[in-house]
């Protein structure tokens, strides 16, 4: 049955694929619209993915007030690193927002261990290990829940930056910066509702990741250097590269796991980027909407 | 007249501590700190002296390491030759990673560096043929010296220290020679530097090349020191204590970020802090000096000075 | 040095940014041991030539050559040691160094001892520093800054700041110092210092070319002033034909002719 076998493949890449792309949407936002490039993202998914892991048994597993709490909770977090951090930072201060956002990272993933300790949360859900047989091919609820949860978000994210007042904002400020200014755009608000926005979704991929991963401290960083993989792969500060790059990557890793020892599944999403940054050296720093430099 | 007699102090005092102190703990704290100060000072010469903030130093740290372990282990060369070899290894990769990291812009040259750094973690845990993948190389033999085993925590403090003393006397010439102040004058207007004839791409990759020169040696020295070698050697951790030395410092100062290495490589230890509790006080450390005091504790210390002057001048 | 050569010899150079000619057609000659003075309106193309001169910009077309030597599509740094040397309109200086620091750097390029002999503090790098030593003392004097030469010029005033610019530009005696501006925002008592210290180089043999927008500045000092208009040379003369020259009025006042 090897087209089954394939096709659990897919269906499992297609599941990590979303949970890349809510990470790296939000790095390419922050690109685009700020021009930093958040070391501590993972670590806001961190958090998320802690929320979670505390708040599902106090709501008696249920999937859904949990995931909410763990969105509010990195929508907190990230208001906070905006206020106090990312908003003294002025425009083009890279490296100086390189540094703040290191100590952010330092600071929560080791506040974490400090904690909860390193030992890993396994993360039970009113879905339990339940599945479900959709023809031949075997999916946890867990697995679907975090695919629906992802791609209803993207469709709550395409309508927010395509029709409403807030999106036009940031997606004017990521493409052409001094000509939203000069439109009396507000920089700050614009820059704290792209916080906001990236910290939610991290806190969604947290929520989602809670479940099918073990949650330990280290689970953003491993994720996020990824997310970086895929921002450079899809052009950075592109948000629509970056969908595309995450879901491609999510189901290509899971091939590669699949038919190839597993360490080709690590190196895959870096070979591509190299790749991508060989054949198109320039790229990444010449697109429109981008402001490094 | 002050600071030479001081330095002479300091050292004397590092060279009678194992006399006195029997403890392998301490004497294996005082390894540590003189390798975090020589790795801490060679970032100071690129990000310090020129402004350009690598985060390839963790890759040339680990590749310091494996550079040496397999040229001993495997090709049969001794520890003394392929110690500098490591350097010479790292900093031709340096140059290779730098030249073309440094043509678009300093932006680019961070990205670059990461993604180099990146790069090498995986070769370290991928490349199994060579590096024996995640597992890491076990049962690394102890050099020699004269006929003398070097092992144990008591003849590692002298190993590593007389290396730290060599390379950070060599790097303090360099630091109070003409070559680092044209660095810091690129640093401050590249332009101004070209208008009066300078080639800053030359002294970047000069600056990129002994940084990562002496990283790998200080990386070579610790692999032998823990006698195992994993990409564990690669962990980011060690970067952001690098980093975190250099910025609390004071960027370009050599004092500063000598004294600034050798507290927080120390203090933690005193305190007996955990590891997590010292990586959170680090990174409160990092926060605080990049958001209120970037140019670190030496920048504090000459911006009062220079508020001293400007007052007593306009007078 | 042939004295029938100019010293510095502009041809047809020709600058574009997305299909706009910044400058076009620039052609124009500066002869040795002259004070040269540029002036036009805003746009005309003045700092565009300036950069592709001194090699910050690579002009389309065009030929630029000192002394008789061309250096069109010479790095900045290469044609800085060939012995032109440019300000900046805004002020460029190290502002973390002190002044003595400024004009040593300045003089460092120039000087013959390596790295090797740098890091070692060998005899030959002492005698060099030396020989800077001396030349700084004499410029420091010049443009009257003593007082500060041991301070880092971060805390001079913005007048001052110039003055040090100016300086390091002289330190390695260059055959030609392209000053951008040397006086825009430094109040009137100083602007005369300036004047003083230019003629007195000049007068010692010096050559210098000088954008500036003080218009009675550059009709005072200089002997011969090229107009730029629409990025290329609408006239040349000395400063009394050009200031009665029509078209000039008519470029700066919006008079027509």
């Amino acid at each position: 049955m090897d087209y089954i076998y394939f096709l659990q493949l897919t269906a499992n890449g297609l599941v990590i694929g979303l949970i890349y792309a809510l990470i790296a949407v939000g790095l390419a936002l922050l690109f685009g619209v700020l021009g930093i490039v958040n070391f501590a993202h993972g670590e806001l998914l961190l958090i998320g993915a802690y929320a979670m892991a505390i708040a599902l048994p106090a709501f008696g597993l249920a999937y859904i007030p949990g995931a909410i709490v763990a969105v509010l909770t990195a929508i907190i977090a990230g208001w906070f690193i905006y206020e106090i951090f990312l908003s003294r930072l002025g425009h083009g201060e890279f490296e100086r927002s390189i540094l703040i956002t290191m100590g952010l990272s330092i600071v929560i993933l080791n506040g974490i261990q400090y904690i909860f300790t390193a030992t890993p949360l396994l993360v039970n859900t009113e879905f339990g290990y339940a599945g479900v047989n959709i023809g031949d091919i075997r999916v946890a609820w867990t697995r679907i829940a975090a695919a629906v949860l992802s791609a209803v978000t993207f469709a709550a994210l395409y309508v927010l930056l395509n029709y409403t007042q807030i999106g036009r904002a940031m997606r004017a400020v990521s493409q052409n910066r001094d000509a939203a200014l000069m439109v009396g755009m507000q920089p700050r608000k614009i820059g704290r509702n792209a916080v906001i926005l990236a910290a939610s979704l991290c806190g969604l991929a947290g929520a989602a990741v809670a479940p099918v991963q073990l949650v330990q401290p280290y689970l953003g960083q491993f994720l996020v250097f990824k997310a970086f993989a895929i921002i450079i792969i899809g052009g950075m500060g592109s948000i629509e590269g970056a969908v595309f790059a995450a879901i491609a990557l999510g189901i290509i890793e899971s091939w590669i796991g699949g038919f190839f020892p597993v360490v080709w599944q690590e190196a895959a999403g870096f070979l591509i980027m190299i790749t991508v940054l060989l054949l198109k050296p320039s790229g990444l720093f010449s697109r429109g909407g981008m402001r490094v430099g | 007249m002050i600071m030479p007699l001081l330095a002479i102090i300091v050292v004397a005092v590092a060279a009678l501590l194992p006399l006195v102190v029997s403890s392998s703990y301490i004497l294996s704290v005082g390894v540590t700190m003189f390798l975090y100060l020589v790795a801490a000072m060679s970032l100071n010469v690129i990000y310090g002296l020129l402004g350009l903030l690598s985060l390839a130093h963790i890759a040339f740290w680990g590749i310091g390491g494996y550079f040496t372990v397999i040229a001993v282990m495997d090709l049969g060369l001794s520890f003394w030759l392929a110690l500098p070899l490591s350097g010479l290894f790292a900093g031709v990769l340096s140059i290779a990673v730098g030249f073309p990291a440094l043509r678009l812009n300093r932006h680019s040259f961070v990205v670059v560096t990461l993604i180099f750094a990146l790069l090498t973690t995986l070769v370290a845990r991928d490349w199994v043929s060579l590096t024996r993948g995640p597992m890491g190389i076990p049962g690394i033999p102890s050099p020699y010296f004269f006929g003398h085993e070097v092992a144990g925590a008591y003849s590692f403090y002298y190993l590593a220290g007389v290396f730290a003393l060599i390379s950070l006397l060599l790097l303090h010439l360099f630091f109070t020679s003409r070559i680092a102040d044209t660095m810091r004058a690129i640093n401050q207007s590249e332009d101004l530097a070209r208008s009066q004839g300078v080639n800053p791409t030359a002294y970047k990759l000069l600056a990129f090349f002994l940084s990562a020169f002496f990283t790998a040696m200080a990386g070579g020295i610790l692999a032998f020191n823990q006698r195992v070698i994993d990409p564990l050697i690669f962990d980011f951790f060690f970067m952001q204590a690098f980093l975190i030395m250099v910025i609390v410092g004071g960027r370009g100062s050599f004092v500063g970020v000598l004294v600034a290495g050798a507290v927080m490589s120390i203090l933690p230890e005193v305190l007996r802090f955990s590891v997590d509790l010292r990586m959170v006080l680090y990174g409160l450390a990092l926060l605080a000096f990049v958001t209120w005091a970037p140019n670190g504790l030496a920048g504090w210390i000459r911006e009062r000075r220079e508020e001293r002057l400007r007052s007593e001048l306009q007078q | 040095m042939n004295s029938k050569t100019p010293l510095l010899e502009v041809e047809g150079l020709r600058k574009s940014f997305a299909g706009v000619h910044a400058v076009d057609n620039m052609s124009f000659s500066v002869a040795h041991n002259t004070i040269t003075g540029i002036i036009g309106p805003n746009g005309s193309g003045k700092s565009t030539t300036i950069d592709c001169i001194s090699g910050f910009q690579r002009p389309n077309a065009g030929r630029v050559k000192l002394d008789g030597r061309d250096i069109t599509r010479l790095t900045p740094q290469k044609i800085a040691k060939s012995g032109l040397i440019r300000t900046f309109q805004t002020v460029h200086i190290y502002e973390s160094m002190t002044l003595r620091e400024n004009l040593l750097q300045a003089a460092r390029p120039f000087q013959a001892a390596g790295w090797v002999a740098d890091l070692l503090r060998l005899p030959g790098m002492r005698r060099e520093v030396d020989a800077a030593m001396v030349r700084a003392d004499e410029l420091v004097d010049m443009i009257g800054l003593r007082k500060y030469y041991d301070a880092p010029t971060r805390i001079l005033s913005y007048g001052q700041k110039k003055l040090v610019a100016l300086a390091a530009g002289l330190v390695p005696k260059p055959r030609l110092l392209v000053l951008d501006e040397p006086v825009a925002g430094v109040n009137p008592t100083r602007i005369r210092e300036v004047e003083e210290v230019i003629l007195n180089l000049h007068a010692a043999g010096e050559s210098f070319i000088i954008v500036e927008h003080n218009v009675e500045f550059v009709m005072r000092l200089c002997e011969r002033v090229i107009v730029f208009v629409g990025g290329s040379k609408m006239t040349e003369g000395d400063p009394k034909s050009v200031q009665q020259d029509a078209r000039v009025l008519e470029a700066y006042l919006g008079i027509p002719a």
